[in-house]
């Protein structure tokens, strides 16, 4: 860990957040990154701030460290559906220099762009998927996983990412191939999934005015500052 | 609708939700003085009621609880601090305010999570101001007459569906309270677990319970004056502020399901159908004629919104179920010879009324 010229390592990370770095700067900051916990941390605070400045609302998003390194567990634990799209993912970033600790940490890296440190809003959470969805009581992830990593790659390359969960990119890349049943359960009761469509929001602005909760005496109350901040 | 920006679609939506509601609360009082819609006499009548029950709380039926929650929304000049909280964290918050004199309702509600955002309404208008998008959307909430109608469900109905029980007392941001179960007949619908002040009878704090007894969701007071000295006056000055802004009114183009070809080949116990709307949609960047089918149910106190709109095969989405606190929604694909239509069922109902609902909806032609 480099205590010496820590703002120094603050100002890289920020120009590291900024895509102003190439080349060898690049590949050095990273390196710091990869092995600063204090940095990472002032990585992902970089990011929601763009973010914040950028759309005016910050995502939802996890611990990305603990989603990490859950999703890891239960990629290893699943088989691959898609070979191919993973094998890409698995494939070392071209940018990158090689350092020491680069396998681990360039899964914290993606994890880093994709996802911002949370405060504390919530998404809707999947029950179930198909014609006859399960009603879990607990969160659980529908999450095409390997095409996560895919999407969220070249984001990597110095370019803040526009932010949204690892989630929501690949509940895109799902809409994408509408008839996939992909499934990749990621831990059990935790609040993970940030899933925010403007659409179903839409739709439950609708519900609400038409009636929805009214008869309840406070009702009104229960829904009155229903936020659903869209990436 | 405007599609510019995305972020106050859900943002106003709730909060116009939150309006509805009460403004559903105000109205409602009439049914149980037995669907008389002179509002004074009636009114003096139900409180009279209540001051002569007050003396049992032990005693009262769910009827009595919900009379009196719903009397206090509409008599009580409050102001306060108000959290929705899901099991997973919390949703948002808000500051309320609500002032009445004679007749005359107003409500200001303010956001204090997300895009700020200000509703207010002044009986049956609401107004909801956006300032990042410099827009009003204005708004004439037209089923009111339906509303005494609406629980026609009507009170033996929903004693049917739910049961109270006076559990205890309990104090919520420093003030008493009676803490009520109201327990649903069958699963079919949530439990509430309700913190009714204990003079007046206003909703403190308010638990919605699945089958096990979790909470889904929990709206809370964290901070309330009651008797604040709220005058509608000033409110009024500050609803009618529009210097600045762009006013959107929005109308509601009603329909019946029969009309637009759908029914339900079975009942959903307990659950009537209380409106039907065609909806011009955009989020999805639909064109301007597409229309979507609302149709909207309730038992009483959970309502349930079937959405139904022709299948886009440009734009598949994901089938399934997705839950927000206590709203679940499913949504679904229907097939169908002329061309396959695309279901979103959304309600503060358990998955599985959801489920009923999309089994029995059927197309008529």
């Amino acid at each position: 860990m480099k205590h010496t010229n820590g703002s120094e390592s603050l100002e890289k990370v920020s120009a590291l957040a900024d895509g102003q770095l190439e080349g060898e700067d690049f590949a050095r900051a990273v390196d710091e990154l990869g092995s600063g916990a204090e940095l990472r941390a002032s990585w992902q605070v970089y990011h929601l701030v763009g973010e914040v400045l950028r759309t005016g609302a910050h995502a939802p998003c996890t611990d990305s460290g603990v989603f990490m390194a859950r999703l890891q567990q239960r990629l290893a634990a699943e088989s691959v559906v898609r070979p191919v799209v993973s094998v890409a993912a698995a494939a070392p970033l071209p940018v990158l220099a090689e350092a020491a600790n680069e396998p681990v940490f360039r899964w914290k890296m993606v994890a880093g762009v994709a996802t911002i440190a949370a405060a504390a809003a919530i998404g809707w959470t999947w029950l179930g998927q198909g014609p006859a969805p399960t009603a879990a009581g607990g969160a659980q992830l529908a999450l095409q996983a390997p095409q996560a990593p895919a999407r969220t790659e070249p984001a990597v390359a110095g370019v803040a990412s526009p932010g949204g969960s690892i989630l929501a990119a690949s509940a895109t890349t799902g809409a994408a191939a509408p008839l996939s049943r992909t499934r990749v359960l990621v831990g059990n009761g935790a609040p993970q999934v940030m899933l925010r469509n403007p659409r179903l929001d839409e739709l439950l602005e609708a519900h609400q005015q038409a009636g929805g909760a009214s008869q309840m005496p406070s009702g009104f109350l229960r829904n009155a500052t229903f936020e659903a901040p869209s990436r | 609708m405007n599609p510019e920006s995305p972020v106050w679609h859900s943002a106003s939506a709730r909060l116009a939700a939150a309006v509805v509601v009460a403004i559903g609360c105000t109205v409602s009082p009439a049914v149980w003085a037995g669907r008389d819609q002179a509002l004074g006499p009636a009114r003096a009548h139900q409180e009279a009621a209540v001051a002569q029950a007050a003396a049992d709380p032990a005693s009262y039926g769910v009827i009595d609880w919900l009379r009196r929650m719903h009397l206090a929304a509409r008599r009580t000049n409050y102001v306060g601090t108000f959290v929705v909280t899901a099991a997973a964290g919390n949703l948002s918050s808000a500051r309320i305010w609500h002032a009445c004199e004679a007749d005359l309702q107003i409500e200001r509600v303010e956001t204090l999570s997300g895009p700020p955002r200000s509703t207010f309404r002044r009986n049956d208008v609401v107004m909801t101001f956006l300032p990042e998008a410099k827009l009003i959307k204005s708004e004439r909430r037209e089923n009111f007459d339906v509303f005494p109608n609406l629980l026609g469900a009507s009170e033996s109905a929903i004693a049917e569906l739910y049961g109270a029980r006076l559990l205890g007392k309990g104090r919520v941001a420093g003030i008493d309270a009676d803490v009520v179960q109201l327990a649903p007949r069958d699963a079919l619908r949530f439990g509430y677990r309700v913190w009714s002040e204990r003079r007046s009878g206003l909703v403190l704090k308010l638990q919605t319970l699945d089958a096990e007894g979790r909470i889904v969701e929990q709206s809370a007071f964290s901070e309330l004056q009651l008797d604040a000295p709220v005058k509608t006056h000033a409110l009024a000055q500050m609803m009618n502020n529009t210097a600045g802004y762009r006013v959107e009114r929005s109308e509601l183009e009603r329909t019946t399901a029969a009309a637009e070809g759908w029914s339900l080949r079975g009942v959903v116990a307990g659950f009537k159908p209380v409106s039907c709307y065609r909806r011009a949609l955009t989020a999805r960047g639909a064109e301007p004629g597409e229309r979507t089918m609302q149709w909207t149910f309730s038992d009483g106190l959970a309502t349930v919104s079937l959405f139904v709109e022709p299948y886009d095969a440009q734009h598949p989405q994901q089938e399934g179920t997705m839950a927000l606190g206590a709203t679940n929604t499913l949504t679904r694909r229907i097939p169908d010879g002329q061309g396959d239509w695309w279901l979103t069922a959304v309600g503060e109902v358990p998955p599985q009324t959801l489920e009923a609902f999309a089994r029995n909806l059927v197309r008529n032609r």
